[in-house]
């Protein structure tokens, strides 16, 4: 199986290579592994991550696609839906099946073999140009999102500035 | 087994399960099911079949429902209300009320197979709300599409010419595209597995899917198509054509989920049983006690832990869930030894008696209330006074929260510790029951002429003294949460008798064996017994006198 799961990523990664998305470059971290991504996401316009060059990582677990692969912001981010330390909470990115412990989250939301990298994504992007605050990995930037969007605004400039600098 | 009362219900489960007229009915619907299975491949709802059922149902049972369903399967005809089976017997009761489904709704029988695990096996509710609105039932339970095709080839031509755009490629001469793996070369038409729904990907891709969703355990019942935002289930039709070689693992799946989902069954929790319990009448809710024979479990019906009289299940789960709890605090306080309350020697207990000697300094004690065990003598009235909860004992005046805080604690590690004690002793006499059998044989070669009937008196004691230990250990969750005074009161009697008469038992059977009183032991299992079905009824009449 471990070479399927290869072979649909290489096939993905030159699709994505012939016809790039919209602000998001992919490359490979390690040309060696076909299963560990390294990502560049550009701020959509007119959100508030306008102007930032966001570095994460994709990683993809043997049993590519029958599981989600995890993604991980290497570059400091402050977003409701994304752990400090970087990673990724969507449903698109949790393994399949219904969840008791998440009523929000139904199981067609969540990761289906049919997904490719494309549509992750897309929903990345998505999830930067809207947060949501109903089920958010991090708490703090979510009461931070709701409460006082002031202060939620100057630390993701804070966030789009190092990552200028870091590229 | 020794006792009398307790017993009794044993030997009239093992009798009536052995009962010839019994054995016939469930032969009887055995094979009328092996029969009907092989017309179930052809398109349901013929005639010829319709009168196949009809006198299934007349010469399966006399009993039958309104709606003519038969009730027949789990009527054991004999007044049994427990018996255990192996899972594999299941099989056919399973095909059975899925076959019902399938004759009623006309729908394919792996649709009416999710149906009724959604609606937990009760084909009246299903029933009802299929006829209600079965667009809604269909669609919630993911067989949509499945009921609309006669079979999935059908049903995914429908969904193919009326989707549209995508899969006008279909129905031309082209090779086919597998959306998981994208394969540049396409595949051919007999290379697809295709779902009700519309939804074909390549033999590979499914096969790693259906695989993975193995993976996931039990949950794997309810894995919904590949296709993103489709929710429409995967069945063993499904299974049957991509991985054909994991079908049998996905039908155990499919019968454990009828076991834990129809509330007439229980799994054998014994550590690696396939036994089922099979209740008769309503449902399991109903209660009683299965014994396993094969793995010589004995569990609640209705809650699957071991048999807990007097308490309830509800309080049972309660109790268990506050030990949980507070397990940290209540073991930092009961660590496994003690010190001797004269010499402070730690003390660890490993027999069952709760009436210890301290090796150092010879001081006897009571291990529950570490006092000395002079005082519990009848000549002070005290005898085993230590099952007894004393509030007064507390300090009462105190009105501040942290001491109502400390009162409530200390009364809930009374109860612990003296349920934790009774359930360590329960553990020791069952060690010691299997130690029994070389203890039996000794005994036999020490007196000449004794035959092993002269020392089986052995055996039944210790088998005693697990249950008493058992029902002692619940006599503590329940009167935990005995709310009526003067009713706790009473049962204290009651709980302090069969303690003391235990801890005599427990004390004589340890006894070195060249010390062993048959007829004292014999004498005493017998009034131990009778102490414990006491104790037992008491609660059962309502704990009126």
């Amino acid at each position: 199986m471990t070479d399927y799961g290869a072979e649909l990523l290489k096939r993905q990664l030159n699709e994505l290579a012939k016809n790039p998305i919209d602000l998001v470059s992919v490359g490979l971290t390690d040309d060696s592994n076909i299963y560990d991504w390294e990502i560049l996401i550009m701020g959509p316009d007119g959100t508030l991550y306008e102007g930032g060059f966001f570095k994460a990582r994709l990683v993809f677990p043997p049993d590519f696609p029958n599981m989600p692969p995890t993604m991980t912001f290497l570059s400091p981010m402050w977003h409701p839906n994304v752990y400090e330390d970087g990673k990724v909470c969507i449903s698109i990115l949790h393994p399949p099946g219904e969840d008791a412990m998440n009523a929000q989250e139904s199981a067609e939301e969540r990761w289906r073999p049919i997904l490719g990298v494309e549509a992750i994504l897309m929903s990345v992007i998505s999830m930067l140009n809207d947060p949501n605050d109903e089920s958010p990995a991090n708490i703090d930037a979510a009461k931070q999102w709701r409460g006082d969007r002031e202060a939620f605004k100057k630390r993701v400039r804070q966030c789009v500035r190092k990552s200028q600098e870091e590229c | 087994m020794s006792s009398d009362e307790y017993n009794a219900s044993d030997e009239e489960y093992e009798y009536e399960y052995t009962d010839d007229e019994d054995q016939d009915v469930t032969m009887t619907t055995t094979h009328n099911d092996e029969g009907e299975e092989e017309e179930d491949s052809k398109p349901p709802a013929s005639d010829e079949k319709k009168s196949g059922s009809n006198k299934r149902m007349s010469s399966g049972s006399a009993r039958e429902n309104p709606q003519g369903a038969p009730v027949g399967v789990f009527d054991f005809g004999d007044g049994s209300s427990i018996r255990m089976l192996p899972a594999s017997e299941l099989k056919p009761i399973m095909a059975n009320q899925i076959k019902e489904v399938v004759d009623v709704l006309d729908i394919p029988p792996s649709a009416a197979s999710i149906l009724m695990r959604e609606h937990k096996w009760a084909k009246e509710r299903l029933f009802q709300a299929f006829f209600d609105n079965p667009d809604k039932v269909q669609e919630k339970c993911g067989v949509k599409a499945r009921c609309s095709g006669s079979s999935s080839i059908g049903g995914a031509d429908k969904v193919a010419k009326t989707s549209g755009k995508n899969r006008a490629t279909r129905s031309s001469s082209k090779r086919k595209h597998c959306e998981i793996c994208m394969d540049d070369d396409g595949f051919e038409s007999d290379e697809m597995i295709c779902m009700p729904c519309g939804h074909e990907f390549c033999e590979l891709c499914w096969y790693g899917f259906i695989s993975n969703a193995l993976e996931k355990g039990p949950l794997c019942v309810r894995e919904s198509c590949p296709q993103a935002g489709c929710n429409e289930l995967v069945t063993e039709e499904e299974v049957k054509q991509a991985a054909p070689d994991l079908l049998p693992k996905f039908e155990s799946y499919q019968l454990r989920s009828f076991v834990e989902t129809y509330g007439m069954t229980r799994w054998c929790p014994g550590a690696g049983c396939e036994q089922v319990a099979v209740a008769r009448g309503a449902t399991a809710d109903g209660g009683g006690i299965a014994h396993c024979e094969k793995c010589t479990t004995s569990f609640c019906l209705k809650c699957g832990e071991e048999p807990h009289a007097p308490v309830t299940c509800r309080d049972l789960t309660l109790w268990q869930d506050k030990c949980r709890n507070e397990s940290e605090t209540a073991n930092w306080i009961l660590a496994n030894t003690k010190p001797c309350p004269k010499c402070h020697r730690r003390i660890e207990k490993n027999q069952g008696c709760n009436h210890m000697t301290c090796s150092g300094c010879k001081f006897e004690f009571c291990w529950i209330c570490m006092g000395d065990w002079t005082q519990h003598g009848a000549n002070t009235g005290g005898y085993y006074k230590c099952n007894k909860y004393d509030p007064n004992s507390a300090d009462d005046n105190d009105q501040s929260d942290a001491a109502r805080a400390r009162r409530e604690l200390d009364r809930y590690l009374h109860y612990y510790k003296r349920y934790h004690g009774h359930s360590e002793a329960q553990e020791f006499a069952k060690k010691s029951l299997k130690e029994t059998e070389a203890r039996m044989v000794a005994l036999q070669e020490q007196n000449v002429d004794s035959t092993w009937t002269d020392v089986e008196f052995l055996k039944t004691a210790n088998e005693q003294l697990v249950q008493c230990r058992q029902v002692l250990k619940y006599t503590y969750a329940f009167a935990f949460y005995l709310q009526d005074n003067e009713k706790r009161q009473r049962f204290e009697f009651h709980q302090e008798m069969l303690e003391k008469f235990t801890e005599n038992l427990t004390e004589l059977s340890e006894k070195p064996l060249h010390e062993m009183n048959r007829t004292e032991v014999v004498n005493q299992t017998r009034v131990v017994d009778k102490f414990m079905a006491n104790i037992l009824k008491y609660v059962d009449d309502g704990m009126e006198d």
